[in-house]
């Protein structure tokens, strides 16, 4: 099968760009404590993506630390691409930042591929700030003309980069294998196993034979090798997805607002992903289509190097009608009435292995229903689960977050292992003043007024240098009867964001024990005393 | 030993029994590990109502009838300390793959329910639940999970709590029900009452809370009509959850407390 001219769009840092910041501001994005990207005046200061937010923070003082919003990422690069529609119909959305377009009919209507290559850097360029963050690459394939698109960038102005047709194969050559899983499908763990074993370059790699790496390291390693070797990845498991696999719904009364349409949308991408599993499928790339009473349609293909899962289905209609609804003149188009989902591009499933015997996907199974069924009670975001922060206080360290903001089962097979001493995730690490030992069982948020005062009845205080005034001995809380304190320990001195004077705070926390046998972990700030949380 | 004649995938793990292969004897159930004689109940082709059971944390087991969560139960929990155990009693099951939801639990400490074993990434937290709908969500959590952990913030009708517990026995799902502030209106399965509880670790100006005794007394309708107590540390120094034994420290279940009978008069009185 011939390998499909692509042309890719690829905008450098598009998590800043998104953020229709100032250029020149240092900005990092993070996502889970982490540095997802970082703006150029920050990568100058030395904060790389991948460090934690408080290392970013120490190298570069005056970063502005921005947690990612991927809604508002996909909303506002809808908008930079709906200008492309006019030059291509077939636009397709990798992920935000980041589409491809087969270049064989525009190459024609606009005399070849430099052509087409100049029209869409220049259109694209002229709706973002910097038009330098643009890059454009033409190859044969989307491997290549996103490596393109990359190296376009790296030179001065980015001016689009077209590899002849048929040089594909050369130009990834000398390419460092890293690039397999960036801007390629592949795992880290798998560039970083061909690491060990010698191959620097996609030379090396292509030079083996692709059964041997069949053989060695199954589908991701004969993609490697296809992807090495200048070769188109999809033309390996593409094949036309029967004809009913299409899926649509019918909206009557048409909704108008975004939220009900997604979770319309929820239920569509999870019977869509269920119904290609049992053939087998999985899909590679989808074409959503919106309809409205007013008669519009809003059509977008969309592509995962990956399967699409079901979430992730989900996820882009809720892209798709976001970043439709925040154009102008949307409103008039009237409610949605009709979404369908066409699988355009589908290959077999080669996910996960399901365990043997029920067991626990059963019951994650039973679980996601469920959290479903709870929404349309109580609204999306009232169905939370538990989720490590990092913190100092007893409700910092774990919080809870809306279930749809997670994928269910990527978070289950993630972080497999013992919880409790896990010492690899974000939250376990040490934060300086915290209370070790058992933690409280119940929260007081907000917190709740207390009194603890001294044997004269005078109220307890901590002076700077943490020595308390007197010796508690008794406590009432929200004017309730006093109770004899029978054990206390601290204070614990916490002055937390000093650097800034908005939210700095200055506390002292005591664990008191009260003849009762019941433990709180009180807290004085600005000369009074609050109960923070009580060990149940 | 013999060699197994069979290809099963615990052969090499438990003795084989030649010419039996998927039968699994009680003999050779003892040497299998924890997580195989698991399955082997899991995926037993029938089972008796005693049998469909949800784990429990080994040193709350003495609490139970047969040692286990019986599943479609409905299990009270009063007394100072309620919460931890509540959190304890949900840990076991969470432990082995359930899940677990929560209703009318936003003050719950996430960091001390991980401590105690609950697993976060298998729990389902419904938060801001309207007064009016408190039944139909914990309704629907009942279908979904096999343990709910309910602490009602306001009056629960006895309606009410009369067709969940029948939803919990229907839907095998068990129900623990905290009542630190408002009272369940209907007699639960097992109530749990903690006695005594008692920090140490904390003294007059120094130390921290490391450790808490509790003492915990169930009684119950049916199978649970004895009274049983047990005293614990919830959590040990360790972050376990362990017997006590009767100096300090921790001892296996051997040591468990003498299980004593009550007249029904008692109990009733008890039980309320």
């Amino acid at each position: 099968m011939e390998p499909v001219r692509t042309l890719v769009v690829w905008c450098r840092d598009w998590p800043i760009l998104a953020l229709d910041r100032p250029v020149g501001e240092p900005i990092a994005v993070v996502h889970a404590n982490r540095v997802v990207a970082t703006s150029a005046s920050a990568r100058v200061a030395g904060v790389e993506v991948g460090l934690r937010r408080r290392e970013a923070q120490r190298r570069c003082p005056d970063v502005s630390i921005i947690e990612r919003d991927i809604d508002r990422e996909a909303r506002v690069f809808d908008r930079v691409v709906a200008v492309l529609d006019d030059i291509a119909p077939r636009l397709e959305i990798t992920r935000p930042g980041v589409c491809s377009i087969p270049t064989r009919g525009p190459s024609r209507y606009f005399g070849g591929d430099t052509a087409v290559a100049d029209r869409v850097r220049a259109t694209v360029g002229a709706q973002l700030d910097d038009p330098s963050a643009c890059g454009v690459g033409v190859a044969d394939g989307p491997f290549p003309a996103s490596l393109a698109a990359q190296r376009s960038l790296a030179r001065p102005g980015a001016p689009p980069m077209v590899i002849a047709a048929g040089s594909s194969a050369s130009f990834v050559a000398p390419m460092p294998v890293s690039v397999l899983a960036n801007p390629g499908p592949c795992s880290l763990e798998f560039v970083d196993v061909l690491g060990r074993l010698g191959l620097a370059r996609l030379s090396d790699l292509a030079a083996l034979g692709s059964a041997d790496m069949l053989d060695r390291f199954g589908w991701e390693g004969a993609l490697a090798h296809r992807l090495a070797s200048g070769l188109d990845a999809r033309t390996m498991s593409m094949r036309r997805p029967p004809e009913d696999l299409s899926l649509s719904i019918e909206l009557d009364p048409p909704l108008e607002r975004v939220d009900q349409a997604a979770f319309v949308g929820k239920a569509l991408a999870d019977d869509f992903t269920s119904a290609l599993a049992q053939r087998g499928l999985a899909a590679l790339r989808v074409l959503i289509s919106v309809h409205t009473t007013g008669g519009a349609v809003v059509e977008r293909l969309w592509r995962d190097e990956g399967a699409l899962s079901a979430v992730a289905v989900a996820q882009r209609i809720r892209w798709q009608l976001d970043g439709w609804l925040s154009r102008p003149g949307a409103v008039s188009r009237g409610g949605i009435c009709r979404i369908e989902i066409h699988p355009d591009d589908v290959g077999p499933a080669v996910g996960r292995q399901e365990g043997l015997w029920g067991g626990a996907d059963d019951n994650e199974e039973r679980a996601r229903r469920a959290a479903a069924r709870l929404q349309t009670l109580v609204g999306a975001n009232a169905v939370r689960v538990p989720e490590p922060s990092g913190g100092r206080g007893a409700h910092e360290q774990m919080r809870l977050i809306p279930i749809d903001s997670i994928d269910l089962h990527s978070r289950l097979e993630d972080n497999i292992g013992d919880l409790a001493g896990s010492g690899g995730r974000a939250g376990a690490r040490p934060w300086p003043g915290s209370i070790g030992g058992p933690q409280p069982t119940i929260i007081c948020q907000p917190a709740w007024p207390a009194d603890l005062v001294g044997r004269a009845g005078e109220t307890v205080t901590i002076s700077g240098r943490g020595a308390l005034s007197g010796i508690p001995t008794q406590l009432s809380v929200q004017r309730s009867p006093w109770s004899k304190v029978t054990g206390w320990a601290g204070p614990w001195l916490i002055d937390e964001r000093w650097w800034d004077p908005i939210a700095q705070r200055r506390r002292a926390r005591m664990q008191i024990l009260t003849a009762d046998g019941v433990g709180r972990l009180m807290a004085l700030e600005s000369g009074r005393w609050w109960v923070e949380a009580i060990y149940d | 030993m013999a060699a197994p004649t069979t290809a099963s995938d615990f052969a090499h793990d438990r003795s084989p029994e030649p010419g039996a292969p998927g039968a699994l004897p009680s003999r050779t159930l003892a040497v299998v590990p924890d997580h195989l004689r698991e399955l082997a109940q899991a995926i037993r082709p029938t089972s008796l109502a005693a049998e469909r059971t949800l784990p429990v944390l080994e040193a709350l087991a003495p609490l139970f009838p047969n040692g286990a969560l019986q599943r479609g139960s409905m299990v009270q929990i009063t007394g100072s300390g309620g919460t931890a155990v509540a959190l304890a009693v949900a840990a076991g099951a969470s432990r082995h793959g359930s899940w677990v939801g929560f209703v009318g639990a936003e003050m719950i400490g996430w960091a001390a329910a991980e401590q105690l074993g609950v697993d976060p990434r298998r729990s389902l937290v419904v938060t801001d639940v309207p007064v009016g709908s408190w039944a139909s969500v914990t309704a629907a959590l009942i279908d979904a999970v096999d343990v709910v952990v309910a602490a009602p913030t306001h009056g629960v009708r006895p309606a009410d709590a009369r067709r969940l517990a029948a939803r919990a026995r229907e839907r095998g799902s068990a129900m623990i029900v905290v009542e630190p502030r408002i009272a369940w209106p209907v007699d639960a399965d097992i109530a749990l009452r903690s006695v005594s509880s008692s920090w140490h670790g904390l003294e007059r100006g120094h130390g921290r809370l490391t450790a808490r005794r509790m003492t915990i007394e169930s009684v119950g309708r049916r199978a649970a009509a004895q009274l049983r107590q047990v005293e614990v540390w919830i959590p040990a120094e360790d972050g376990s959850v362990s017997l006590v034994d009767a100096g300090a420290g921790t001892i296996s279940l051997a040591e468990r407390r003498s299980i004593s009978r009550v007249d029904p008069a008692q109990r009733s009185r008890t039980a309320v």
